[in-house]
């Protein structure tokens, strides 16, 4: 029973002894424990070296952190301390970080120039809007002010036509004045009475138109054209000399020589009335030649432009 | 013969100042720690307290560490003075790189608020120049 019994001993001893010398083995071959600020400081070195900025803004912390990465390893490798380890690590780790932050201001730096360009273009191209838009509103300005000079350029045309206008029918109606006055008329009750200087007009005993007379028939005619619905009346007078028919006679004789004179000038015979009244409306004395000759006279009435007649027209003067 | 009380204070003094010369921190430890206490002050003088505090602070507290030790434990003095070197580089290059950032965020808003007005005067009511294109490339943040 015994052999037996160690026989099934032996295995179950010999298999514990060699878990036993493998465990031993792995140990002495086992490298030293994992180290966590190694791997802190391997992939901070290398996150520095990747950065594509490390040369131009860190290159001494680039150098620094690989060189005390190196002996890191190194002494990781102869299996020094984890204490020396771990500060040489610390050292690579830092620096790296080190240089990131320098290659991040680095960064920080070229935008701030490049954002610092567009703002001066952004400014620059507002002010030239803002120049181009003042010569804008100038042109603006400058053809609406034209256009105002031009408005009131044509505002002053039509102001001196005006004038112009308003200055014709003055002189026309100064013209129409000066024919009236030409015509040496006067106002009276039976409207506006003129009278053909007598002295001029006929001998004594005469109906026959002098040839002196022919100027005042004249202006008397232009004035008819001119005021074509103006009509007259016209009275022939005489002196005391001969008989009173005979005187009556004559006195329709002379105003129908001046009728006739008036109608040769074209003005229709409608429009004119004559009358004879004689020797019995005197305006001077007939015991003198000069008094004689006032009273042989014709008197012109003038109706209204409009041919309307003061009242009394028809009447004879009243005998001053 | 007998010591006289004068010649022992004299014999002891002596002794004392040779000890003096020789004891204290190995040159290499002493070059050390006066090169982290300068590049502390440096990150100070360029606004770590204010930018970087936390890394400011360990670089401090490490150089203090590193004076405590320098007589009776060289080594790990110089270590920790090295480490508060790069401690105090790495709070001068953060506080720089958050300036650089500040200074980058100032000129973008700006940049920004100038962009809109040239905007609003561009389309208002004064007469828009018709069709002109307003564009300008966007800062690339890369």
């Amino acid at each position: 029973m015994r052999p037996e019994g160690s026989t099934i001993f032996t295995p179950v001893l010999l298999m514990a002894a060699g878990v036993a010398a493998a465990a031993l083995l792995a140990a002495c071959a086992s490298r030293p424990a994992h180290n966590d600020q190694l791997e802190q400081a391997r992939i901070e070195v290398r996150s520095l070296e990747q950065d594509p900025d490390a040369q131009a803004a860190a290159a001494q912390q680039l150098r620094d952190a690989r060189a005390d990465l190196q002996r890191v390893n190194d002494a990781f490798k102869k299996h020094r301390s984890t204490d020396e380890v771990t500060y040489l690590a610390y050292l690579a780790d830092r620096e790296a970080e080190t240089g990131k932050a320098l290659a991040d201001e680095y960064r920080a730096h070229e935008q701030l120039a490049k954002a610092n360009e567009d703002r001066n273009r952004i400014l620059l191209e507002a002010r030239t809007q803002e120049a181009r838009r003042a010569r804008e509103q100038a042109q603006t300005a400058g053809e609406q002010a034209q256009n105002a000079q031009e408005e009131a350029q044509r505002q002053a045309q039509q102001a001196a036509a005006a004038r112009e206008e308003a200055e014709r029918a003055q002189s026309e109606l100064q013209k129409e004045q000066q024919e009236l006055s030409d015509l040496k008329t006067r106002q009276t009750q039976r409207g506006l009475e003129l009278t053909l200087a007598s002295d001029v007009l006929f001998n004594t005993g005469s109906a026959e138109l002098k040839p002196g007379a022919a100027l005042q028939i004249n202006r008397l005619a232009d004035f008819m054209r001119g005021n074509p619905k103006t009509r007259v009346i016209i009275e022939g007078y005489t002196d005391s000399t001969g008989s009173a028919a005979f005187n009556e006679q004559l006195s329709e004789q002379r105003a129908q020589a001046v009728a006739s004179a008036l109608a040769t000038q074209g003005i229709a015979m409608d429009r004119v009335q004559t009358v004879g009244r004689g020797q019995g409306y005197p305006v001077a004395s007939n015991a003198t030649p000069a008094g004689r000759q006032q009273n042989r006279r014709v008197d012109i009435i003038l109706s209204d432009i409009s041919g309307r007649f003061a009242q009394g027209a028809n009447q004879g003067p009243v005998v001053r | 013969m007998q010591w006289s009380n004068a010649t022992f204070t004299t014999i002891v003094a002596a002794g004392a100042l040779i000890a003096g010369c020789s004891s204290g921190p190995p040159r290499q430890t002493t070059a050390d720690l006066a090169r982290a206490q300068t590049l502390v002050a440096q990150a100070q003088s360029t606004g770590a307290q204010q930018y970087a505090a936390a890394d400011l602070q360990t670089a401090r507290d490490k150089v203090q560490q590193a004076n405590q030790l320098a007589d009776h434990d060289a080594r790990r003095a110089d270590r920790l003075a090295n480490e508060a070197a790069v401690d105090a580089q790495l709070a001068s290059a953060r506080a720089q790189n958050a300036k650089a950032q500040h200074a980058l965020d100032d000129v973008n808003r700006s940049l920004q608020s100038l962009r809109e007005e040239t905007e609003r005067s561009t389309n208002g009511a004064v007469a828009p120049p018709a069709g002109e294109p307003n564009t300008l490339p966007p800062p690339s943040p890369r």
